[in-house]
């Protein structure tokens, strides 16, 4: 499938179906509750953690792998998770179309399972950074992110040592000439520039998704920016694109 | 694994002049000799260190001009029973699978038996 970009469309959110959303637990998960709260108490959707050892995820419309540290990042962050029994039903979940969002720790454990290209390094000035930042979103014809505007600027938290993306050039080019990056850092504006880049990401890339469309990763935490109150909604439409999609193929 | 097999051959009157083969088969696992194998996880030359800058940046403030770069490593040392079938293929196998990342990292290793040569 290719990605390319398309006008914002209409779309009806309260249908009334609801969706069942898994969201992954390894040891050391720790944007878990957040992920949860966000699916079932903000948006109403059923919601529920799974275990890493679960080898069955086939009830579920959309799997959420959350923000944390899982197996203490020993050798590399997300290597070991990778091989957790779970992430072999998420893997099959996947090859069957369904969908996958994996936040911080999420999407390094995407990249070390080679569900997402690429992997995610020490931030440059090797400081964890924690703070808001501005993504744009690059392409809104993708399942995660329907429901942006094309360039809409998000204003989204975000906290890591290691969010550093790189790839090689030829999945660069691949990245770039399919749409694939779903966001990347600027400023307030929507202008790119080295001091609006948080940690050294090639291209400024802070979100990905997989040549099919239908799995994507990101560094910054739209769980965290889904109320006004706290600070952003601008995380919403990701999760309320994701379970209208979600919902959709159920078939 | 070594496979030894004794056969007896017994004669006597109560067998009518026929014979009583016995046939035993012993099988001896080998005292597993253990080896070392150490793997040294390095990132690609192409992309940035961002430790190893720092510490080279650390070593010129110490006066240590001469340093024109650091790159910074793991070292892993596994302890390994030696002499199996495949060992350099498994070995490369579990680097390839969760020791290096292929994406952004080269390794090498060197297997040492514990008697101090290389195997």
């Amino acid at each position: 499938m290719t990605l390319t970009a398309a006008p914002p469309k209409e779309f009806k959110i309260n249908s009334g179906a609801k969706a069942k959303c898994a969201v992954l637990q390894f040891p050391g998960s720790n944007c878990d509750q957040d992920a949860l709260y966000v699916l079932r108490d903000v948006l109403g959707h059923t919601a529920e953690y799974v275990w890493h050892n679960t080898k069955d995820v086939r009830k579920y419309d959309l799997i959420v792998i959350p923000g944390g540290f899982s197996y203490g990042d020993y050798l590399r962050t997300g290597a070991v998770a990778r091989f957790a029994p779970v992430m072999d039903a998420v893997r099959s979940h996947a090859q069957r179309g369904g969908l996958v969002v994996g936040i911080c720790n999420g999407f390094q454990i995407l990249c070390e399972a080679q569900l997402l290209p690429g992997a995610l390094m020490r931030n440059t000035d090797l400081k964890f950074v924690c703070k808001y930042v501005h993504l744009r979103v690059e392409n809104n014809a993708t399942p995660f992110t329907e429901m942006y505007k094309a360039g809409q600027v998000l204003k989204i938290p975000l906290a890591h040592g290691e969010g550093r993306y790189v790839c090689d050039e030829e999945t660069l080019l691949e990245l770039n000439t399919k749409n694939r990056v779903l966001f990347r850092y600027t400023d307030a504006k929507g202008k790119i520039s080295p001091g609006d880049n948080p940690n050294g990401s090639l291209d400024a890339i802070a979100g990905i998704t997989n040549a099919d469309g239908n799995v994507m990763g990101m560094m910054p935490h739209p769980e965290r920016a889904c109320e006004k109150m706290l600070g952003s909604a601008d995380g919403r439409a990701l999760f309320e694109s994701a379970i209208r999609q979600g919902l959709e193929r159920r078939g | 694994m070594i496979k030894l097999k004794l056969e007896l051959k017994i004669e006597n009157e109560k067998t009518n002049g026929g014979v009583l083969k016995i046939i035993m088969e012993v099988e001896k696992k080998r005292e597993n000799r253990m080896a070392q194998v150490k793997v040294r996880v390095m990132l690609k030359p192409s992309l940035l260190d961002a430790q190893g800058r720092v510490v080279q940046d650390a070593l010129h403030s110490l006066g240590y001009g001469e340093v024109g770069g650091v790159r910074i490593g793991k070292y892993l040392e596994l302890e390994i029973e030696e002499g199996l079938e495949n060992q350099d293929a498994r070995i490369r196998e579990m680097c390839d699978k969760l020791l290096a990342n292929p994406v952004i990292e080269n390794y090498t290793y060197e297997l040492v038996s514990t008697t101090g040569g290389k195997v």
